[in-house]
């Protein structure tokens, strides 16, 4: 048995939601350093680097993410990028967890908008 | 490959490992960062990925150690000022005991390294001069020997200096000491290699034998395995090498350079009994075994009695003369072991005040801490894990200031070894001790986990809801109040028992180097000059007069040289020789005689020195060869009754000499032996070749001291060698003289400040957290009209009658221990009010400041801010 395994329909953390979107808005360039300045620039919020490696490794190990290895580049010292994309499961889990949010947020936007 | 690399591959593997490297060192480029961060960063990677690995396995109790770890981390983060003083107050007094034992104990405590050590004693003589004249005379020693019955073994040994020895692959000074053969017996330290000389080596000419230290084999011969029977040259000649002793036989104990080279004592078969000329040279030292069963006490009268025997047969050697017997240690101890002992029961109250200290702040941050516990419970840890949490938490903090404290002390004993006095037994053994280090951090680990835990794990008792709903108001227990209130007056009346302590040491060295010696001993120098004149004959007395004529002459037109005298044997201070003498009074045979120290001055020796004459005159030209004397007003006291002796007579040997003047007394033994009588006789020829001189000078003495010698040395007489003039400054010799005491005084001045600054340091925390624990009650206060005045004045108060109960305890703690004190240092007053009177000004002051700042600073805040707090 994986650890962290859950069941599929288990919904995203909100952080791990934003990582998954990081990943998919990234394609086929999405490594930690990539996805983390993505989060930043587009959040505005400082991400921590344990923070990010530990929620891909959660994902990955959840199955909603896989990972492949790049070639080795002399500006990483000769070590390879590691990069994710996201499973057929993490794309349904990030869709049903934006569903779920809009379904809840629906008719709101005016209150919202107010505060 | 880097350690936090390391931990990322056994973590993750060596792949992913890798990819997060690559990404640091990308990042780094980036931006320009250096190693030193791509470092820190893959550390963090490293703690991260250990925890999801540690998660990974399941483990529960894995997983407990883990978050209790990552808690403490979380929590010494975020710095609380308790924390913080906690680990101060706990690392610097575990630095200052495990310095100050890892300090005391190889020099005092430590048994010797010999086989059943207590039974080792020494023989030795006492003098009202010197209560420890370590030597006797060879015939001493074979009398104690054939005619005593306590001793299994009884040995003698002298210490003979140092040989070069030049064997291969560089020279060295090698100490010697030469020995009995039965030294070994006594002992109980036999050689690993060869055999120990035997009696038949203790005859002069066949003693050119010698045992070797076991460095010596391996260093200057290799181990060589054929050692015994090897010649090898010293600077002394050659020797034959007849074993090896072990690596950790150490004898004596207490030299500078230590004996590597053991020789046979070869005594004259003339000095082997006691004879005229034999009778007064005394220069071996004497150790023995005690026999199973034989007591110290039987030991002494054993030897004593053989003594007067020989006292009877010779008197005029035992003149003064007393016997003194002591276990090895205790002798060889004697000088320090007062002081070092105290030293260390001071550190010692320094601990119990950082214990008491650590335990309240301990305790307070447990009662602040019950909400968080409180939460965590009601969130479903359980007592266990919170329980593992506060166990790390304490033991980190505990064990950090530990590691810490072992600095400290290491720091503190390289400084205190450096400014270590000459002349401290097995000062070279002195090393930080391991053990030492263990027992205090265990010390510390005990009290923390006593004090930390259990308030905590009583909390975890509550329910969480009422104690959520509670915590609002202040929350204290009656119980745990009593329990504050009583640590924190333990250690203020532990801090001004130290400080009275400190006071009264300080007072007493601040007293002995100010004390009037009976001269001044400010820009006077004196020198040991032996010329090298014509040898006894018709013409010695006119080339000693003439030579020491023009020396005084020559020396006084040196610019800066105010006054010049010689004088016979020395000068004060100058423990080195003496020469005491019968004083009768004439014509009075009812008058016990007194022993005096005798000085042959030169006329100028008063002013120059500037002892006043109380009554009567100094020396003139006219006295030179006049039988006239000056008496000190000891001497007069003691053999007249009265200090006004002018005109009287005394006998010195068979003749009648004049008092002309009384002196001032001198302290010449420094300032905490008292004199002996002194008597002056006018100069008029040198009696020996060897005399001193005594300058005064205006110059700086570091510039006059040079400017001297070079004089003196192109004065001397062809033929002198250079080392025959010996140039004393009087201000270093007294320093030699107060130099244990200052040491003893500056060590325990700093444990004093130490424990100064812990105990305020413990009152600041405790009462800005207990105000901190406050501050709703007093926004409360204040907002139904209290003033910021009258709330500052109720806490502080609280405070100040908790100082005064420990301050008089303190007081009353210091007043019986100032009776030990007594009986270890010399010149204590403790009946002095500033005694009691600084300590108790000291903390009550400091205390109410600490009390004060947190207070203030609650009372300033808003009301309403101050209400919302928690």
């Amino acid at each position: 048995m994986k650890p962290f395994a859950t069941k599929r329909s288990a919904p995203l953390g909100e952080f791990e939601l934003v990582v998954m979107l990081a990943v998919i808005r990234l394609k086929d360039e999405a490594y930690p350093v990539a996805i983390r300045d993505a989060i930043e620039a587009r959040t505005g919020r400082p991400v921590s680097r344990p923070a990010v490696f530990i929620t891909l490794e959660r994902l990955e190990d959840k199955g909603l993410l896989s990972s492949r290895y790049g070639d080795p580049t002399p500006v990483r010292g000769g070590r390879s990028k590691r990069f994710f994309s996201a499973t057929k499961a993490g794309v349904a889990s990030v869709q049903q967890s934006l569903d779920t949010v809009s379904a809840m947020a629906q008719g709101l936007e005016a209150l919202l908008r107010k505060s | 490959m880097s350690l936090p690399e390391r931990l990322l591959r056994l973590a993750l593997g060596a792949y992913k490992a890798s990819a997060l490297l690559g990404d640091l060192e990308e990042e780094a480029a980036r931006v320009g960062a250096s190693r030193a961060w791509i470092r820190r960063q893959a550390w963090r990677y490293a703690v991260t990925a250990a925890g999801a690995a540690v998660v990974r396995t399941k483990s529960r109790m894995l997983t407990t150690i883990y978050s209790a770890g990552r808690d403490t981390w979380r929590s010494v983060r975020r710095f609380s000022a308790s924390t913080v003083m906690a680990f101060v107050i706990l690392a610097s007094s575990i630095g200052a005991g495990t310095m100050t034992f890892s300090f005391v104990d190889p020099v005092v405590l430590r048994p010797l390294p010999y086989p059943e050590p207590n039974r080792l004693v020494v023989a030795f003589g006492a003098t009202p001069r010197n209560s420890r004249d370590m030597h006797v005379s060879p015939a001493d020693y074979f009398t104690w020997r054939d005619s005593t019955t306590a001793f299994e073994e009884l040995a003698a040994w002298m210490n003979m200096g140092s040989v070069t020895v030049s064997h291969s692959p560089a020279s060295e000074q090698i100490g010697v000491t030469r020995a009995t053969a039965n030294l070994f017996r006594a002992l109980r330290v036999q050689p690993i290699v060869g055999t120990a000389f035997r009696s038949e080596h203790e005859v002069p000419g066949r003693d050119d034998v010698a045992l070797i230290s076991h460095r010596l084999w391996q260093q200057q011969f290799g181990g060589a395995t054929d050692i015994v029977g090897r010649p090898f040259r010293t600077s002394r000649g050659l020797l034959t090498v007849i074993g090896v002793m072990p690596p950790s036989f150490v004898f004596p104990a207490d030299r500078v350079l230590p004996s590597e080279i053991w020789r046979p004592l070869a005594i004259q078969p003339d000095e082997r009994t006691i004879s005229a000329a034999s009778g007064r040279s005394r220069y071996v030292q004497v150790v023995g075994r005690l026999r199973d069963g034989v007591t110290l006490d039987l030991a002494h009268a054993d030897v004593e009695r053989v003594t007067r025997h020989l006292a009877t047969s010779s008197p005029q050697h035992y003149v003064e003369w007393r016997v003194r017997t002591g276990t090895m240690l205790d002798v060889l101890t004697e000088r320090v072991r007062g002081w070092m002992l105290l030293v260390l029961c001071a550190v010692a109250l320094v601990i119990a005040t950082a214990c008491a200290n650590v335990a309240n702040l301990l305790l307070t941050r447990g009662t602040a801490r019950r909400k968080d516990i409180a939460i965590r419970t009601s969130l479903g840890a359980t007592r266990g894990q919170i329980a593992c949490g506060l166990l790390f938490e304490t033991l980190m903090l505990s064990l950090t200031a530990a590691a810490a404290g072992v600095v400290l002390a290491y720091w503190g004993l390289e400084t205190a070894k450096a400014a270590l006095p000459t002349g401290i037994p097995r000062a070279a053994t002195i090393a930080l001790d391991l053990r030492v280090v263990v027992v205090a951090a265990g010390a510390s680990v005990a009290t923390a986990l006593a004090f930390g835990i259990g308030p905590a794990l009583q909390a975890s008792h509550v329910n969480p809801s009422e104690m959520l709903r509670d915590s609002g108001r202040a929350h204290i227990g009656h119980l745990r109040y009593r329990w504050r209130s009583a640590l924190l007056i333990a250690q203020v009346a532990l801090v001004t028992m130290l400080l009275a302590a400190t006071t009264l040491l300080v007072g007493s060295l601040i007293r002995a180097l100010n004390a009037d010696l009976g001269f001044n001993r400010e820009g006077l120098l004196a020198a040991r000059v032996t010329p090298a004149l014509p040898p006894d004959g018709p013409l010695r007395d006119a080339a000693r007069r003439e030579f020491y004529g023009r020396l005084e002459k020559d020396l006084r037109e040196i610019p800066g040289i105010t006054h010049v005298a010689t004088v016979m044997p020395t000068v004060p201070l100058y423990r080195d020789a003496s020469s005491s003498t019968r004083i009768f009074r004439a014509a009075r045979t009812d008058v016990d005689p007194i022993v005096a120290d005798m000085r042959r001055v030169s006329i100028d020796y008063f002013a120059t020195l500037g002892i006043q004459i109380g009554k009567g005159r100094q020396f003139s030209e006219g006295d030179r060869r006049a039988r006239v004397a000056i008496l000190d007003e000891l001497a007069a006291g003691q053999l007249f009754g009265t200090t006004d002796a002018l005109d009287s007579l005394i006998v010195l040997g068979n003749r009648d000499y004049r008092i002309i003047g009384v002196a001032k007394t001198v302290w010449f033994l420094g300032p905490e032996e008292a004199p002996l009588p002194q008597l002056y006789l006018p100069l008029d020829v040198a009696p020996s070749s060897t005399m001193t001189v005594v300058v005064r000078t205006s110059l700086p003495i570091e510039r006059a001291a040079p400017v001297l010698e070079a004089q003196l040395g192109s004065m001397m007489p062809a033929g002198t060698a250079a080392e025959r003039v010996e140039i004393q400054v009087m201000d270093t010799l007294f320093r030699q003289l107060t130099a244990d005491r200052r040491f003893n005084a500056g060590l325990i001045g700093a444990i004093g400040v130490l424990a100064f600054i812990i105990g305020i340091a413990g009152i600041y925390g405790v009462t800005a957290s207990t105000v901190a624990q406050q501050t709703r009650e007093i926004g409360i206060r204040m907002a139904l009209g209290a003033s910021a005045t009258r709330v500052v004045r109720s806490v502080t108060w609280t405070t100040s009658r908790l100082l005064l109960i420990g301050t008089v305890l303190g007081l009353v703690g210091a007043w019986v221990l100032s009776d030990v004190l007594r009986s270890v240092v010399f010149g204590i007053q403790p009946t002095d009010v500033i005694v009691y009177a600084v300590p108790a000004v000291f903390i009550a002051a400091g205390g109410l400041v600490a009390a004060f700042v947190p207070t203030r600073r609650a009372a300033r805040i808003d009301p309403l801010i101050a209400l919302r707090s928690e």
